[in-house]
């Protein structure tokens, strides 16, 4: 069992959370403009990277989506930020 | 129907778990007991939660996780603008966007509330959910038994789980088999 922190709630069991995505993606923009191909790559390539990574997390049962920065090998928590104030 | 097919198949009904009575239901474990908390109305709020809070339950707290709630109106945090409302009496409120900034939807029939009392009161919570009760989270929103609810209480030894409608039972049937 792993403990995570809502920006909210505090601390809760990791059984209350869902990976939203990587954070810092930016949708292609204007939406017309946007090859299949690139829309594709927003959609479905990620970067999956070892060791420290921006996650986007919701913490699905007070509806809370955050930043959580943590590292995917030792799964050590850095932090997590309220995206209220964006930035993510 | 060809004779192969089981019979079952006739009949999906036979294969969910009986519904409670949720006006009576009750149940009596070894050192606490369980009862369904009828007629209680419910209004779901979101937005601007201190002017709803103002309008609907003036004076009342926003009650957190495991947090005592001590007067007739309830006023439950889920989330950072969204909160349940309970209340023994009728609530006047006008289902929809209000001009103070929160929107109100009626919820009467849409959770069931199960009030669990007893001196084991605690050790039977913890074995219905991880989450950590003396953490002081300012919201009543967990897991227990797997399935999302809040979770409080109205004193030291009894608390009041309010579930989801439909995954009410599911609940109910763990006590049932604890």
């Amino acid at each position: 069992m792993q403990l995570f922190s809502c920006p909210f709630c505090g601390p809760r069991d990791e059984t209350e959370f869902t990976f939203g995505g990587e954070a810092g993606k930016e949708r292609p923009e204007p939406a017309p403009d946007v090859s299949a191909e690139d829309w594709s790559k927003y959609l479905h390539r990620v970067g999956n990277p070892r060791g420290r990574t921006r996650e986007i997390w919701v913490h699905h049962t007070c509806g809370e989506y955050f930043l959580m920065e943590r590292d995917t090998v030792s799964h050590v928590v850095a932090g997590t930020q309220s995206l209220r104030g964006g930035g993510a | 129907m060809p004779d192969f097919l089981p019979k079952t198949m006739l009949d999906r009904g036979t294969f969910w778990t009986p519904v409670p009575d949720w006006t009576s239901a009750r149940l009596h474990g070894d050192g606490w007991s369980a009862r369904a908390v009828p007629d209680l109305h419910r209004v779901l709020v979101s937005g601007n939660l201190e002017a709803a809070v103002a309008s609907l339950a003036p004076g009342a707290p926003s009650i957190g996780l495991w947090q005592i709630a001590e007067r007739e109106i309830h006023a439950l945090r889920i989330g950072r603008d969204r909160m349940l409302i309970t209340s023994v009496e009728p609530l006047a409120a006008n289902p929809g966007w209000n001009a103070d900034g929160y929107a109100v939807s009626l919820a009467d029939d849409a959770y069931r509330t199960v009030e669990i009392q007893g001196p084991k009161l605690r050790e039977l919570i913890a074995e219905m959910s991880f989450v950590d009760l003396e953490g002081r989270s300012p919201s009543a929103a967990t897991l227990v038994c797997g399935q999302p609810a809040l979770l409080h209480r109205t004193s030291p030894d009894c608390a009041r789980l309010h579930i989801e409608a439909p995954l009410a039972t599911t609940i109910w049937h763990w006590l049932e088999r604890r």
